[in-house]
């Protein structure tokens, strides 16, 4: 598929979701609910490669994306004084998009799917507190718990409809996008979301600096050799993955 | 309201609920340290239950099995708790059931996913139940609980409401999901459609009856009853059934406009709560209270002849009549 019809696709999805998850109240003070591009992406990946793709993955797609709307949600939820009517409706809207997902595939009876997702939704929550937790993780546990964050909901969807082989580019493409996104952030000076709540990553930027180089080269080598991926993927691809590192190269001369 | 007499009414369910019990504690189990701790926090402090005993109970008029109704009890318990945890962050609330709230040991994100957590094992467990209609009737209810929250923050200190805006919004709030405890308790154990419908009305009549005592305890009661300083939920912009009903009048409006404002001394808080108490707002609340208590009980009526028919009916006598 080109590029411009995956866009056109990609906007389908979220004026889907959009309709979906319409709200007067919630849109007024929370706004649209927050959809990743990024990870609709991958989430349409095996469509945007050609792969078999019926209404019942379209709804199951659209669910995935509303689990990550939802936590997203609650990731905008301030750690102190919540109080604002924003803030209040900012938890309700978190609730309301898990409702709709769970809503949306029960009308459509798919409850294996539904006891998949919501056990990756538990694990996704477990390892979020992990940035709160007293315990101190290893910098590769932390790596390991981003990655989940950021993929186990597509990988569940992936794995439900024998997608299996597009697992490790999505996760790993998900986790060097956010990683790189953290990064970024970091050195603008801003208040990444893994980095600001983790003393491991603070005091191992270097590391991260080398993990994110290690995944790169990984993914470029996996996508290049790719002989499922087709062509024009491969290009969107590589340059969906890398334009950050040459925007960073661009940056610093 | 006392949890020893209210669990005399339901005592032939002491085994059956002390297995839903050890099934919440595995439910809430995780391998985040942190996330164990604030939902072992929630668990030790207890609650009524009563929404999976409205499952038990409803599963008694059907082939009654504790294996196949007890991922639909922990379920119901689950998304109470969950959004008892939310719920906490949008109040600000530091203390429930006089222990510290999850935000406030911790902090409101961590709140925010132990609520995650809890409301996703829900759903993960009431999938044991491979009933499609079942789960329309959970993720309808889920979705209506929040969309009856979003209605109340709208509807705060919003004086111009009517008692049909109040009613609709304590439906979803309350009684929707005390309405599916009972349903899919019904459901679960495939009792007839006709019992599943009288129970499912049963627990929504029950619920707005539960809610509307719960709004009048909050005018009524003292503040060490209520572990809370009285007129909590008016303080904090929520307009009651009570309210509604006497808000016109001279003594009461300005001071009504202070406490909604949040100017109000607590001298004054009294007076008003004084004033509020002996007009006819708190009468007049409890007969609608009892219409919906009377709705209740003639639907247990028609239910078949059976030991969990009484232990409804007492229930909704109890939770509808209780002190505070």
């Amino acid at each position: 598929m080109n590029e411009a019809l995956i866009k056109q696709h990609i906007k389908q999805y979220k004026d889907g979701i959009f309709k979906q998850v319409q709200h007067s109240t919630l849109l007024k003070y929370t706004g649209a609910p927050v959809i990743d591009e990024e990870r609709l992406f991958f989430t349409l990946l095996p469509l945007f490669n050609g792969e078999e793709w019926d209404e019942s993955q379209s709804k199951s797609a659209i669910a995935v994306t509303l689990i990550f709307s939802a936590l997203a949600a609650h990731d905008l939820v301030k750690e102190l004084n919540a109080t604002t009517k924003e803030q209040q409706l900012q938890v309700l809207a978190g609730d309301y998009y898990s409702g709709k997902y769970y809503q949306l595939l029960a009308s459509d009876k798919q409850l294996d799917l539904i006891q998949q997702l919501s056990d990756g939704v538990a694990t996704i929550s477990e390892q979020k507190t992990r940035f709160y937790d007293r315990q101190l993780y290893s910098f590769e546990e932390i790596i390991q718990s981003i990655q989940l964050i950021e993929s186990k909901s597509i990988e569940q969807l992936y794995e439900y409809y024998s997608f299996h082989e597009y697992v490790f580019v999505m996760k790993e493409s998900l986790l060097l996008i956010a990683l790189k996104r953290e990064l970024e952030a970091y050195e603008k000076g801003g208040k990444p979301f893994y980095i600001s709540k983790s003393s491991q990553l603070q005091a191992n930027i270097n590391l991260l600096q080398v993990e994110i180089e290690k995944v790169e080269s990984l993914l470029k080598e996996e996508i290049t050799n790719s002989e499922l991926l087709q062509d024009q993927l491969k290009g969107l691809l590589l340059d969906k993955l890398m334009r950050c590192t040459l925007e960073k190269q661009l940056r610093e001369g | 309201m006392d949890k020893m007499k209210l669990k005399l009414l339901y005592s032939d369910l002491k085994s059956d609920l002390e297995i839903i019990e050890k099934e919440l504690a595995v439910a809430v189990n995780s391998s985040s340290h942190l996330l164990n701790e604030a939902s072992l926090h929630l668990l030790l402090a207890g609650g009524k239950r009563i929404r999976p005993v409205f499952v038990l109970l409803a599963a008694k008029f059907g082939n009654y099995s504790i294996d196949s109704i007890k991922s639909v009890a922990v379920s119901v318990e689950l998304i109470h708790m969950a959004s008892l945890v939310h719920d906490d962050v949008i109040d600000d609330a530091e203390t429930r059931r006089g222990r510290e709230t999850v935000k406030a040991q911790w902090n409101n994100r961590v709140a925010m996913y132990t609520g995650d957590f809890l409301f996703a094992n829900a759903i993960e467990y009431i999938t044991d139940l491979q009933n499609t209609y079942a789960h329309e009737v959970l993720s309808q209810t889920m979705v209506e609980l929040c969309i009856g929250e979003i209605i109340q923050i709208e509807d705060k200190h919003y004086l111009e409401q009517t008692v049909r805006d109040y009613l609709r919004r304590i439906k979803r709030k309350t009684a929707i999901l005390i309405s599916a405890s009972c349903e899919l308790g019904a459901i679960a154990s495939k009792a007839d459609v006709k019992t599943v419908n009288h129970l499912k009305r049963f627990g929504y009549y029950v619920g707005m009856s539960f809610q509307i005592i719960d709004d009048i305890l909050d005018l009524t009661s003292s503040d060490e009853e209520l572990g809370k300083p009285a007129g909590s939920d008016l303080a904090q912009g929520n307009i009651t059934l009570p309210v509604l009903f006497v808000k016109n009048d001279p003594a009461i409006e300005p001071l009504l406009s202070d406490i909604l404002a949040g100017t109000i001394s607590d001298t004054n808080r009294q007076i008003l709560l004084t004033k509020i108490r002996e007009s006819d707002g708190i009468e007049r609340a409890k007969q609608i209270s009892n219409i919906y208590l009377q709705k209740a009980l003639d639907e247990v009526k028609q239910l078949p002849a059976n030991s969990a028919k009484k232990s409804l009916q007492n229930i909704a006598l109890f939770m509808s009549k209780r002190k505070f």
